[in-house]
């Protein structure tokens, strides 16, 4: 059976490293699978470039639909 | 903390977890019966009628209204640590946090109690509700009563999803470490945390509005706590300092509450090397600051009474201060004002006996706060012949007793099998002295 893929794991010692090694490899042929890491380390984050979280987004809805649910059940209620 | 390692942290909490021995189990059955003499009451006080308990007039509002508020009071400051401290960036707040949260989830389960047993008729519960009662009338939302509900509730669900996501990561710690059945558990309780980047990118951001909302509610739910009082026209009550006042008190007694339950968790469990001595002085320095705060609003009440002219709120000060409950306001003051400041000595903060004696008789002042401003005030107010006294009955002490025990007997069981140290925020105190949500 022919290899189509290798698969490299690599464990650092330091965020600094880790975020070292993203860097090289974000210049080479190689593709990151997946980063795991002990702490949410800005360093890696940094590094790996990942889009903003759009948990936001969620907070957001969930404010707006809260603000006016609140609201509409008091002037539901009053108005009976 | 130079010592420290990740490897060292994840030992020293995962060691609290180890099976507990036949001293655990004591103090689990000694708290659960005292659950039970609780609850023991609380049913004699449902079948036989709230008359069972001392509040009758003029006081309506005795022990289970004090008892409220406290919890309440004491479910602040884990929000406190949490979230205003995460925002500020207090590295410090890392080690004793997620025990500060835990507190709070166990203390509002505790204060959510006392409305239905205060209640009488507990079975009437969904009147509290926004529910059509058999006449079709609504609960009225103007009352302080229904925003109390409201706002709980919220802080209760708020609190409680900000506990269970900031633990997310430490569950799986647990995880991976364990066999059997508890990795069963912890499998399902870890929701498949990986520590994979992009879980922490939504992680950090979701913690980071968890902290930013929490703030905000820690200081309306109390504000509102306040206003079951200041929207009633009762001398003592009915002034504009209450929301401050209360929710700098609140903090005051949560911060005390917090040492209480650390000393002994770092002793029993060698906790030393994670919640420092360092971690308890920045505790007590807060506890002076809070307890200056209290003192000022004890102040500004005394003085607002006397600059407005108005007979009947100088005359409730005169009776709280010299009056039938003069002992339960001079504890007050003193516990709460007067005991803090001895943490301005370094000798007295760094000793813990000094901090484990001066912390519990925070509690104890903040305890008779509530009794002073509550009862004191129903006790005495605009008519001289409806003025009279209040003690609790042998039941309201059941159910007082009942309540403790609930809330350690919680707290007991969650520190032998959950971590009661966040391992994550640990590390990251090894790199930046920081916490998450960059």
């Amino acid at each position: 059976m022919a290899i189509d893929r290798i698969t490299i794991m690599g464990v650092f010692q330091s965020e600094d490293q880790a975020a070292c090694a993203i860097r090289e490899l974000k210049g080479s042929a190689y593709n990151i699978e997946r980063v795991h890491s002990p702490i949410p380390s800005h360093v890696i984050a940094d590094a790996l470039q990942l889009p903003k979280s759009k948990v936001g987004w969620f907070t957001l809805a969930g404010g707006i639909t809260g603000f006016f649910t609140g609201f509409l059940l008091a002037i539901f209620t009053a108005t009976r | 903390m130079s010592a420290l390692t990740y490897q060292r942290i994840d030992d020293a909490v995962l060691d609290t977890l180890s099976p507990p021995g036949k001293s655990y189990w004591t103090a689990v059955a000694l708290l659960f019966i005292g659950v039970l003499i609780g609850a023991g009451c609380w049913i004699y006080q449902i079948l036989v009628g709230i008359g069972v308990a001392g509040q009758n007039n003029p006081v309506h509002w005795g022990t289970y209204l004090i008892n409220f508020v406290f919890w309440v009071g004491i479910a602040h400051s884990g929000t406190l640590i949490s979230a205003i401290l995460h925002l500020f960036r207090a590295g410090w707040r890392n080690p004793i946090a997620r025990a500060a949260e835990t507190m709070t989830v166990f203390a509002v389960c505790t204060a959510g109690l006392f409305p239905f047993i205060h209640l009488g008729r507990v079975w009437m519960v969904y009147y509290m509700l926004p529910l059509p009662n058999q006449r079709f009338l609504w609960p009225n939302f103007q009352s302080p009563l229904m925003f109390d509900v409201v706002a709980i509730s919220t802080y209760l669900t708020v609190s409680s999803l900000f506990w269970y996501t900031g633990m997310l990561p430490d569950l799986a710690i647990i995880r991976d470490r364990s066999q059997g059945v508890r990795r069963k558990i912890f499998t399902v309780l870890s929701m498949g945390w990986t520590g994979e980047f992009e879980q922490w990118r939504h992680y950090a951001r979701g913690y980071l509005f968890f902290a930013a909302l929490a703030t905000p509610l820690v200081i309306s739910v109390h504000s509102v706590v306040s206003w079951d009082f200041a929207l009633g026209v009762v001398p003592g009550w009915h002034t504009t300092i209450f929301a401050p006042y209360f929710v700098a008190g609140a903090i005051h007694s949560g911060l005390a509450m917090v040492v209480t339950l650390m000393i002994p968790l770092r002793k029993i469990f060698r906790l030393e090397a994670l919640i420092t001595m360092q971690v308890l002085e920045q505790v007590a320095k807060t506890i002076v600051f809070t307890g200056l705060i209290v003192g000022f609003a004890y102040g500004t009440e005394v003085f607002i009474a006397w600059y407005s002219h108005n007979p009947v709120e100088v005359e409730a000060f005169r009776y709280r201060a010299f009056g039938d409950y003069a002992l339960e306001y001079w504890i007050m003051v003193s516990c709460n004002t007067l005991l803090p400041l001895l943490f301005l000595f370094k000798k007295v903060r760094t000793r813990l006996p000094w901090l484990l004696i001066i912390c519990l008789l925070v509690n104890v002042g903040m305890w008779y706060e509530r009794f002073v401003i509550i009862i004191g005030s129903v006790a005495h107010d605009f008519l001289p012949y409806a003025w009279g006294l209040y003690r609790p009955t042998i039941i309201e002490y059941g159910i007082m007793l009942g309540s403790f025990c609930m809330f350690f007997f919680l707290f007991v069981l969650f520190v032998k099998h959950m971590p009661s140290v966040s391992m994550t925020e640990m590390k990251e105190t090894l790199h930046s002295g920081e916490a998450h949500g960059h």
